[in-house]
């Protein structure tokens, strides 16, 4: 490396540490926002630099000369070599969801130091190389799922752990994400109907696609997206409407019953109607925001005012209950680390690859970028009041059941704030009340639009922003929401299809009703446990979602730790068993004390036990039965993910010490033809 | 060569430095807005159906647009989302 270089990479090692030592060491005064931003883009610069560098050249060695399966499989369709950073774009689109917004604004309840640390460190060491590796892996094997790779290469057990793994994580994101969307429109006519239009106009959007301009995808979206923001201006005329407010005015059950009847139907009609125009207008409107909110940032450079560590850190928070350890790392899940990647990049995105090369760009990169998404959600969580925080995010269970209460507990906290400043602020987003929006996405919002309304428009638009922000959070799940709902039934077919053939068909009617319903009630069970739950719902579903997400990720480490020893680099396999063992710690303990804690705002047992010791209610015996259900699933999980872990252990002793030989299922090697880069564009 | 004739050579040459530099600027915000145009063809499968378009020699219409989702149908409904 040349003098300038080395000089270069001193400097921004020496930038950051000064970052990290000021967002790290300030105490009782705010600080910039720009100095998590500094502390972000150095740990990223230094990570890929040197760390994604050593992970590519001395522990995969990647090889530029082999052919990627885009290559040898070409055929125009999933096989296509494409452009680096085409592949970038594409694969940032398929991994950047609402996880990295909600996880870090629900972790804010800690301050913003122990949240932003884990999201860099995470990144760095954990998910972009969970990431990188589970892609280069797919990659060598024709672009195989994590499922086959987990067959193939730990055993059979492990396949089947893997698929209950994905269905498990997918009926609890479907449920925990349909609660953010219920928490986030109750009482809110404007959002509903906002909300409501993106219905009708990716209905438009499918016609236009199949109908009027074939295949003009970019132009739909952009119609798409014109008709939203007219629904926004919409909803705000319905929302001053006496007469139609009162209409799209409804409750949080109303909202579930409506919910959970469109997962339904997005799961049974036609791709083409709803599923395929929704997705193309969230990504477009995704892309677009995240942009935004990155300039916004930095043109505001705004001040944090929440601390950097909060008294909360004991596990007594209202957001959600539980300590820093383990509940910190496995509330911010995709911004640091989430096992759902590893089936992105190991669905289309190794099928688009054109040199193994670009793996580490892909991999490690794009995750990078997702990460600093999670650090601007931060940054939006922390901008607002600590008082008005926790006054939108905390549950009614937990701070009282009245506005009048609410403020006078979060008050005596030390987060001053009152009724009339929460009354101000709801009116400057247009909405009646902001108490106990719980669920992340409204105080996201309200963030996203002070930071939004302080660098283009003012405190009048203040509630267009908020509504953006909420519009643009709830597209980003509804389409999660149908997305997975199919995916689900896809799954579960093929399951079933291995007992009775015709349920394996998936364009059978009855088939695709069955399934479709046994999806929808599965999550919905979860959805109706949460609306009904007084202590907020999202209090004991996020933490059930967030296992269920690491797990996944555990799952993806130990079939990359058992491929890298079966490969002969046992030496260097500390660098996915340290994330693997991070992840156990953190995955077992949140577990653990999920079922067994004596405290009955964290353990579902403890929970269970007093409210049967309480008095007598209509719905007594359901809410036992829920929180025990809830404890076996939680159970359930870490026995199946434990039965992994002893068997790719078993495989990495038996290999090291020499009692089973070392091969790895890969496609054998043939020389690229491809000239060094693809050709442009 | 006078001072005279040295100066209006260097100032040729300033000339020319700046023109190559307009010149390379232009070339690499086409080149970025290129990348984001292809990006965006690739994530909206505008591009996925004009390689159909290439592959089957077929026109853009209805019809074509209509067997190509079909083709993609698989692939398009069973496309993880992520959290």
């Amino acid at each position: 490396m040349k003098t300038g270089k080395i000089l270069l990479w001193i400097c921004i090692g020496i930038l950051g540490a000064l970052a990290f030592a000021t967002i790290a060491l300030r105490r009782g005064e705010p600080i910039s926002a720009m100095w998590l931003l500094a502390a972000a883009g150095c740990s990223y610069a230094l990570g890929y630099r040197f760390y994604s560098k050593f992970l590519a050249a001395r522990v995969l060695s990647l090889d530029g000369q082999r052919a990627t399966p885009a290559e040898r499989l070409e055929n125009g369709r999933d096989y296509m070599p494409t452009n680096k950073w085409v592949v970038f774009g594409h694969h940032f689109a398929a991994i950047a969801g609402p996880g990295p917004l909600v996880g870090p604004v629900l972790a804010a309840q800690f301050g913003y130091l122990p949240g932003t640390l884990w999201i860099l460190v995470g990144a760095v060491f954990g998910g972009c190389v969970q990431d990188f590796v589970i892609l280069l892996f797919s990659v060598r094997r024709d672009g195989k799922s994590l499922g086959q790779m987990a067959r193939e290469e730990v055993g059979k057990t492990a396949g089947t752990v893997a698929f209950i793994a994905v269905l498990s994580i997918l009926i609890v994101l479907l449920a925990v994400v349909a609660l953010i969307i219920v928490n986030a429109l109750k009482d809110s006519p404007w959002g509903v109907f906002t909300i409501g239009m993106t219905i009708p106009i990716a209905v438009l959007m499918g016609w236009y696609l199949r109908r009027l301009r074939p295949g003009r995808v970019l132009e739909a979206s952009a119609l798409g997206f014109i008709c939203v923001l007219l629904a926004i201006l919409g909803g705000q005329w319905i929302s001053h409407s006496h007469t139609l407010a009162g209409v799209f005015t409804l409750s949080a059950t109303t909202l579930a019953v409506l919910i959970i009847v469109y997962g339904f139907a997005a799961s049974a009609l036609p791709v083409w109607l709803l599923l395929a125009p929704r997705d193309y207008l969230s990504t477009f409107v995704k892309l677009g925001t995240v942009a935004i909110l990155a300039i916004g940032i930095i043109l505001v450079r705004p001040t944090l005012q929440m601390p950097a560590l909060t008294r909360f850190v004991d596990g007594s928070g209202p957001v959600f209950a539980g300590n820093l350890f383990p509940f910190a790392f496995i509330t911010i899940a995709c911004g640091a680390i989430s096992g759902f990647h590893s089936l992105i990049s190991s669905g289309t995105t190794p099928k688009l690859i054109a040199r193994e090369t670009q793996t580490r760009m892909v991999g490690y990169g794009a995750m990078m970028a997702e990460s600093l998404v999670g650090v601007m959600a931060m940054i939006a969580a922390c901008t607002l009041q600590p008082g008005a925080y926790f006054a939108v995010n905390s549950g009614a269970g937990m701070v009282g059941g009245t506005p009048a209460a609410a403020v006078a507990t979060i008050s005596q906290w030390g987060f001053p704030v009152t009724a009339s400043q929460m009354s101000t602020l709801a009116a400057a987003v247009g909405e009646k009340t902001l108490f106990f929006r719980t669920g992340g996405a409204p105080a996201f919002a309200l963030g996203m639009a002070k930071i939004f309304s302080d660098s283009l428009g003012g405190a009048t638009v203040m509630a267009l922003w908020y509504h953006f922000a909420i519009m643009f959070e709830a597209l980003f799940i509804l389409t999660v929401l149908d997305a997975g709902t199919r995916v689900a039934r896809f799954m579960l077919q093929d399951a079933l299809g291995h007992i009775w053939p015709p349920m394996g068909r998936t364009s059978w009617y009855p088939s695709i009703l069955t399934t479709s319903a046994l999806v929808v009630v599965a999550w919905a069970w979860f959805l109706w446990q949460g609306i009904r739950d007084p202590l907020g719902g999202i209090n004991s579903l996020w933490p059930l979602f967030g296992i269920c997400n690491q797990l996944l990720a555990t799952v993806a480490l130990c079939v990359a730790t058992t491929i890298l020893v079966k490969m002969g680099r046992a030496r260097y396999m500390w660098t996915t068993l340290a994330p693997l063992a991070w992840l156990i710690a953190v995955t077992f303990s949140a577990a653990l004390a999920k079922i067994f804690s004596p405290n009955p705002l964290i353990g579902l047992l403890a929970h269970a036990r007093a409210i049967a010791a309480g008095p007598a209610t209509a719905d007594l015996a359901r809410r036992v039965f829920n929180d025990r259900l809830d404890a076996v699933v939680c159970g359930l999980l870490i026995v199946l993910v434990s039965v992994i872990v002893v068997e790719s252990a078993t495989v990495w002793t038996n290999v090291i010490t020499g009692r089973r030989l070392a091969t790895v299922v890969e496609t054998p090697f043939v020389a690229s033809k491809m000239p060094e880069e693809v050709a442009w564009p | 060569m006078n001072a005279q004739q040295v100066g209006a050579g260097l100032m040729r040459n300033d000339d020319a430095t700046q023109v190559n530099s307009k010149v390379r600027l232009k070339a690499s915000l086409r080149r970025v807005v290129m990348i984001l145009r292809a990006i965006a063809r690739e994530v909206f499968d505008e591009a996925a159906y004009q390689r159909y378009l290439d592959r089957t020699g077929c026109e853009r219409s209805k019809e074509s647009y209509r067997s190509f989702f079909n083709e993609r149908l698989a692939s398009l409904a069973s496309k993880f989302r992520c959290c």
